[in-house]
């Protein structure tokens, strides 16, 4: 079984290359089985693994040796330990998850073939970045994960909308991935090297190589890549855009995987970071603002999946500040659970939008539990895991996030409460809005209201299942738990020490105090969208603060004026200056005839190339003087 | 030493075929020829580590490797010409003839081991590109580009004389060897006289010229817009490739332990190349000139192998220079598929390739991300492996500005990208089948992925 490690991203990628190049000839339903046969098939080996992985083992695999120069060199090769695995298991089980439930979203989509082939691509990408041995891997599936995701946000590429959107998830990307990057080139400057085994050796002593300073300059490097994969402040602004693509695509890439790729790459770098006590504690913060900001937008917002999106971004900022805390297990063991939960709404909410022929606006929805039961009882699940109603999966691990926040300080734990009621209010606003109430929707959506296939609620029942069990992974002690996946991890994450202990029955009065405010905010949202029965204004009504959060802080904007422009300024400057008009006007007269041509030639004679000419002359004194004379 | 030889044989013979109008026997019999240049390259005969003929040309394994770079590039461009020159009526022989002199030009540049060989080869490397530049008699643009390229050309041929000149007068002769243990002979590099200083400089100068580096890169985007497409791809790639092979052979077996004074100019010079080139870049409309720009910011961060060349291998440009040159080569050929199915040559005229040849997007998607350096591409790792070695020579903060230029440059390559996949507004264009063209193209892919993911290959040969 340990042989056939490669084959696991292999076959993903095998799927890719048979869609992508039989995409016009294989009939549906064959693509989609083979789209999802190979997910399932990756999972099976993963779990085949189980064995050696349980018993604290590591396993390696070296292919070949990917690059070398004169001073250093790269392997191509595989590593599975225990965070790993629980990865990959993620990423191939919801994957599998997420394939059959596409199979019946996308089924009379006329680009069904490629939609699999992208999708098997992203999970070859996603697979080659938690199970590369180095972090060069790691960059190589980190860019290719982008890229699919690119691919697949822009998938209903007629509509420029969604382009942009694809573009500005790119941007962002690509912003961050400039900060992971030179922070490889970073580590590769110090330590001589970028494969795992020899840079978190047993024993090997990091602290010999250089000081805190350089600890710190890495490591906040590749917190620049983890905010732009993980959407978090300043670069999340892409990841609600990014719900242009289709909804299993938020559901896989956008919610479970990929997004969660910045807090991987946290969790594999930690001996780095546990030398950078200073980036540990901007992470902390950045992870906290994010979630508040995230979620006050979530407040406002009036598309499903959008509202999901901006929960997203808040519970990634979660991770990030449970991370901070130092409460590694916690980070993820929540990022597990989202995994689940947070699909499972996405996935629910692509069958609400499925049931309602398109329908994405909730102002536009209402009443839906009796049209769409199956879907109803599963968004419930989710929802009340996702604001943390005991024992649902995400209560668990949002309450060990913040006992770690208590265990800092109790105004930290404050502000995490805050975030996390945030969240309570506008989900259960969302619930509320879809699903209870006077129907608000038009006669023709709902007319053909329909539920949505086998293939599609059966993955949501599966969901939904985890969504309930998953909270006992690690279940606290207090509760007669054993912290399974504390233990689990431990060969490869050790929790920070603790700062001072909690008493048990503090740790019982801080879990009912949380339960007890959630089940307040609950109420209110109830006495407000269903009592008095509330609609969400019109995006112009809006006023105040309001405006403000449904504006989305004004974000867009502000990043438009000072970055954007900026940059088409500066081209446009160099453009006049470097690349003069008389030639723009030489080159685009190709088409304008004979009159823009002797223009343009007379424009030469007077004397572009003697410009030019003058230009070199220039160039030379300038070489000469820089050469001999500094 | 063959492949000078066979080639230009061959060149003579493709004139011969001109003059008797055999137009159809032209391609066929200087592909044959190319691909016997190819062979003969590799045999062992051909190697030798003391320079020949006087010690003016010497071909080692640099030589050997470069011009197997150089010929293999050329032989996919005279493939692919065929799409282009279908319908020329006249001179195809004469024109063929001239892009074999080229590649023979740039043979003897890097094989030289004495400045007059240099500086014939360089000339016997660039007259054939003026002509070809102008190629298209009926052009305005392709005649102006041609005479343009001559005259800032001969202008800057005019100061590597003089350059070559002032080493000589100070070493008296023109032997790489000799002028070498001149370097030598002193003990650093500062008391080596002025006059064979600025000499050294003037002959840097025409190289950073060929490369079309800024300062001196203000030809190369009107040049390259203006020729014809196959000749700008022959310039962007085969003729580069020389010219960083000419300079490296200059820089290493000429001024030797010299050329580490150089280094700070070269990093500000590549820096300055690559942020002008891709700003530039981003604001072209036309696939061709974008290309040219490109060429430009590939130019700067091939110049950061020129730092700290004492102690390293110059295998990772020549890696670099051939996965780039595939990736154009891939790119100019769909820009001539559009071009003559859309009549415009701007980037918003790919909109609709996607519907109608699906598998020449794909070519086009995977040259432009090797481009812009997404890995597992072979375009990221001669990136990967180009920064890696000026970061070792303790120019971080150059490849800090490369590292921030190499996203600047995803940009427009994603804009190229994209439009591909963007509907056309009157629907699928129909694109006329010319025999082997799909297959050359998917091959060239193949290389970039393959070189991507097994660089070995390429590094291991040798």
């Amino acid at each position: 079984m340990e042989n056939l490690i490669w084959l696991i991203p292999t076959l993903p990628l095998l799927g890719f290359t048979v869609l992508g190049l039989g995409a016009r000839s294989l009939p549906k339903g064959m693509a989609a089985f083979i789209g999802c046969g190979m997910i399932v098939a990756a999972f099976l080996l993963s779990v085949g693994l189980a064995g050696p992985i349980f018993s604290g083992e590591s396993l390696s695999q070296d292919l070949f040796t990917w690059m070398r120069g004169s001073r250093w060199s790269v392997n191509f090769g595989f590593q599975v330990d225990q965070l790993s695995w629980m990865m990959m298991l993620v990423i191939t089980g919801v994957g599998a998850l997420i394939h059959v439930y596409s199979a019946g979203y996308m089924h009379d989509d006329e680009r069904h073939n490629y939609f699999f082939a992208y999708l098997n691509l992203f999970v070859f990408f996603m697979l080659l970045l938690v199970m590369g041995n180095n972090y060069l891997l790691l960059f190589a599936g980190w860019e290719g994960v982008g890229l699919c995701s690119y691919l697949l946000i822009g998938f209903w590429f007629s509509n420029n909308e969604y382009n942009d959107a694809a573009k500005k998830a790119f941007v962002m990307n690509r912003v961050g991935d400039l900060g992971f990057l030179l922070g490889l080139f970073l580590t590769l400057t110090v330590f001589g090297s970028l494969n795992y085994s020899e840079l978190f050796a047993e024993g090997a002593d990091l602290e010999a190589y250089g000081s805190t300073a350089i600890f710190t300059a890495i490591t906040l490097l590749f917190i620049v890549g983890a905010a732009g994969k993980s959407a978090q402040i300043p670069l999340y602004t892409w990841l609600p855009d990014a719900m242009a693509g289709p909804t299993p695509v938020s559901a896989l890439i956008h919610a479970a995987t990929m997004v969660t790729a910045g807090i991987y790459l946290v969790l594999r770098s930690l001996a780095f970071f546990e030398l950078a006590p200073f980036t540990l504690n901007v992470l902390m913060w950045l992870g906290l603002a994010t979630s508040i900001f995230a979620a006050t937008i979530g407040l406002k917002q009036n598309d499903i999946k959008k509202v999901l999106a901006y929960s997203t971004v808040s519970q990634l900022g979660l991770m990030f500040f449970a991370l901070g805390l130092g409460a590694y297990v916690a980070a993820f063991f929540h990022l597990v659970t989202h995994a689940f939960f947070k699909a499972l709404l996405f996935l629910g909410a692509g069958s609400v939008i499925h049931g309602m022929s398109g329908e994405q606006d909730i102002r536009k929805m209402g009443a839906l539990r009796k049209v769409l039961p199956v879907t109803f009882i599963v968004f419930l699940i989710g929802t009340l895991a996702i604001a943390g109603i005991p024992p649902f999966a995400g209560f668990v691990s949002k309450d060990q996030i913040l006992l770690a926040a208590y265990e800092h300080s109790p105004v930290l734990f404050a502000l995490g409460i805050g975030a996390s009621l945030l969240t309570t209010f506008y989900m259960f606003r969302l619930l509320f809005l879809v699903f209870y109430g006077q129907s608000r929707a038009d006669h023709h959506a709902l007319e053909h209201a329909h539920e949505s296939p086998l293939s599609m609620t059966l993955p949501l029942g599966v969901l939904a299942v985890l969504s309930v069990v998953g909270g006992f992974l690690n279940w606290p002690g207090l509760m007669g738990g054993n912290f399974w996946l504390q233990n689990y991890l431990s060969p490869v994450v050790k929790e920070a020490e603790k700062h001072h202990h909690i008493s048990h029955s503090t740790e019982w009065g801080l879990m009912g105090l949380v339960v007890a405010l959630v089940l307040a905010t609950i109420f209110l949202a109830y006495q407000k969208y269903i009592s008095k029965a509330a609609v969400p204004a019109e995006d112009a009504n809006e006023a105040g603060v309001g405006k403000v959060l449904n504006q989305k802080y004004y974000v867009d904007e502000l990043y438009d004026a000072v970055f954007v422009k900026p940059t088409q300024a500066l081209s446009a400057w160099l453009g006049r200056i470097f690349d003069p008009k008389i030639l723009d006007g030489l080159v685009n007269g190709t088409g304008t005839g004979l009159v823009a041509f002797s223009s343009a030639i007379r424009k030469i004679q007077d004397g572009a190339v003697g410009i030019y000419l003058f230009i070199f002359a220039f160039g030379i004194l300038l070489l000469l003087a820089f050469q001999f004379l500094f | 030493m063959y492949p000078i030889i066979v080639l230009s044989v061959a060149g003579i013979l493709s004139m011969f075929i001109g003059a008797f109008k055999l137009k159809k026997v032209a391609l066929p019999a200087v592909l044959l020829a190319t691909l016997a240049a190819f062979g003969s390259n590799l045999l062992p005969q051909n190697f030798n580590d003391t320079p020949l003929y006087s010690g003016m040309l010497q071909f080692d394994w640099f030589s050997i490797r470069y011009a197997a770079v150089m010929i293999a590039v050329t032989l996919v461009i005279l493939i692919l010409s065929r799409r282009y020159y279908r319908d020329a009526a006249e001179h195809l022989g004469d024109i063929y003839a001239l892009f074999l002199f080229s590649v023979v030009g740039g043979m003897i540049m890097v094989g030289s081991m004495n400045l007059v060989m240099f500086f014939v080869g360089i000339e016997i490397l660039s007259i054939p590109l003026y002509i070809l530049a102008a190629s298209e008699r009926n052009n305005l643009l392709s005649n102006e580009a041609g005479l343009k390229y001559f005259l800032l050309g001969s202008f800057i041929t005019v100061f590597m004389l003089l350059g070559i000149v002032l080493v000589y007068g100070t070493v008296g002769s023109f032997d790489f060897d000799a002028i070498n243990s001149f370097v030598h002979s002193y003990n650093s590099s500062d008391e080596l006289p002025m006059l064979f200083k600025v000499g050294v400089l003037l002959i840097l100068v025409a190289f950073i010229f060929k490369i079309s580096a800024a300062p001196f890169h203000f030809w190369s985007p009107d040049v390259y817009q203006g020729s014809p497409a196959v000749i700008m791809v022959f310039m962007a790639t085969v003729a580069k490739t020389a010219a960083f092979g000419g300079a490296y052979r200059f820089l290493d077996a000429c001024i030797g332990p010299m050329s580490d004074d150089f280094s700070v100019m070269f990093a500000v010079l590549a820096a300055l190349t690559m942020s002008i080139g891709n700003l530039m870049a981003l604001r072209q409309d036309s696939l061709k000139r974008l290309l040219a720009f490109s060429s430009v910011a590939n130019a700067g961060y091939l110049m950061m192998g020129f730092i700290g060349l004492n102690e390293k291998p110059t295998d990772t440009t020549l890696y670099y220079m051939l996965v780039y040159s595939i990736a154009n080569v891939i790119a100019i050929a769909v820009y001539l598929t559009v071009k003559e199915s859309q009549g415009s040559g701007s980037i918003a005229g790919l909109r609709g390739l996607y519907q109608s040849k699906p598998l020449l997007t794909f070519c086009l998607v995977l040259a432009m991300l090797s481009l812009a350096g997404i890995p597992p591409l072979a375009g990221f790792v001669g990136k990967y492996a180009i920064f890696v070695e000026a970061i070792r020579d303790g120019y971080a903060w150059l490849v800090v500005i490369a590292a921030i230029n190499s996203v600047l440059g995803i940009f427009y390559y994603f804009r190229v990208m994209r439009a591909a996949f963007e509907p056309a507004e009157g629907g699928p264009v129909q694109v006329p089948y010319v025999l082997g063209y799909s297959a050359v193209l998917v091959m060239c892919t193949l290389a970039l992925l393959v070189l991507g993911i097994f660089p070995n290959l390429f590094f291991g040969i040798w």
